[in-house]
């Protein structure tokens, strides 16, 4: 990393909201370059490991190329593997979008990834690769509706992230209205002087606006 | 969001302006130029965002960082071609 990335990393606006995040959050990454998706994995994986807690990152791509990722990211993989706090769990490639069976497959998944692991866990995943088409971008949205319809039920936070540059365009904004929907947290890893992160419901119409609506209307 | 970001700087113009730490829900009315009975709705809201403390009226840390960031979350939701999460049922159609 050279200096200026360094004093970027430092004062990038984003990682105050990463330490401060509450535990047990569904948090949506959006960004247009892996190096800043890099930071703040790094720092969300790190900051697990200061609590002790056990990170797990689902993989679609090569373990090798996660583990570069995590190492951009400051994590010394090889320690934290060996403390087994750290595991990259790779999932299956299957052209099954079995839609019926959608949460039992992902409790199946998240049972046998943290095996023989510590609780509490923090996830990362970017387990939809296909965002570059119509199908692949519905799938994932239910995916995401049906994962953040449960979460409560479960003691873990979670990371899902999302290259925004190869989303599907034609519905980019409907794609993002619902990602942001069914997620507690957006972070958007972009350049240092757009970066943010804030709480999704942020952008939820409140009941008074409604009410001013109606007044209007009237 | 814009009324959250309304609000809240006119809470911290009062604070600023008194040299305390704490503002009058009057003044605060004033300068956001709200009737009395919405203010007091948005003011409970922002409470239970933990944005800030209603009595005394203070202004928190969320509070403050979401007045930094204000402008970076518009520029996000305009980047983005979103504005609220209410998305209609024709549109979520098909997804």
């Amino acid at each position: 990393m050279d200096t200026k990335d360094k004093n970027d990393l430092k004062n990038y606006r984003p990682m105050k909201f990463v330490d401060e995040m509450e535990r047990n959050k569904h948090i949506l990454l959006l960004y247009d370059d892996q190096k800043y998706a890099d930071w703040i994995i790094g720092r969300y994986f790190h900051n697990g490991f200061a609590k002790g807690e056990s990170c797990i990152f689902y993989a679609a791509d090569r373990p090798e190329i996660i583990e570069k990722q995590l190492s951009a990211g400051g994590i010394d993989v090889s320690l934290f593997k060996q403390k087994n706090l750290l595991r990259i769990y790779e999932i299956a490639k299957s052209d099954d979008n079995n839609k019926h069976d959608m949460l039992h497959t992902l409790n199946q998944m998240r049972e046998e990834s943290k095996k023989s692991m510590k609780p509490p866990f923090r996830f990362v995943g970017g387990t939809i690769t296909d965002i570059e088409t119509k199908d692949g971008m519905k799938f994932s949205i239910l995916l995401e509706k049906t994962g953040h319809q449960h979460f409560d039920e479960f003691n873990y936070s979670q990371i899902c992230y999302y290259d925004i540059s190869k989303i599907e365009p034609t519905r980019k904004e409907v794609w993002i209205s619902s990602l942001l929907k069914n997620h507690h947290y957006v972070i958007y890893a972009a350049e240092p002087s757009k970066a943010v992160a804030f709480e999704t419901m942020l952008l939820e119409k409140d009941d008074n606006s409604k009410d001013d609506n109606d007044v209007y209307e009237k | 969001m814009e009324l959250y970001n309304d609000i809240l700087k006119a809470i911290m113009n009062e604070i600023t302006n008194d040299d305390g730490s704490v503002a009058k829900p009057t003044r605060v009315q004033l300068r956001s130029n709200l009737a009395y009975d919405k203010l007091a709705r948005y003011l409970d809201e922002l409470e239970s965002k933990k944005m800030i403390l209603q009595n005394p009226l203070m202004i928190t840390e969320k509070g403050r960082d979401f007045l930094q960031d204000y402008d970076r979350i518009s520029n996000f939701v305009l980047e983005m071609g979103i504005k609220y999460l209410d998305i209609p049922p024709d549109e979520l159609r098909g997804v």
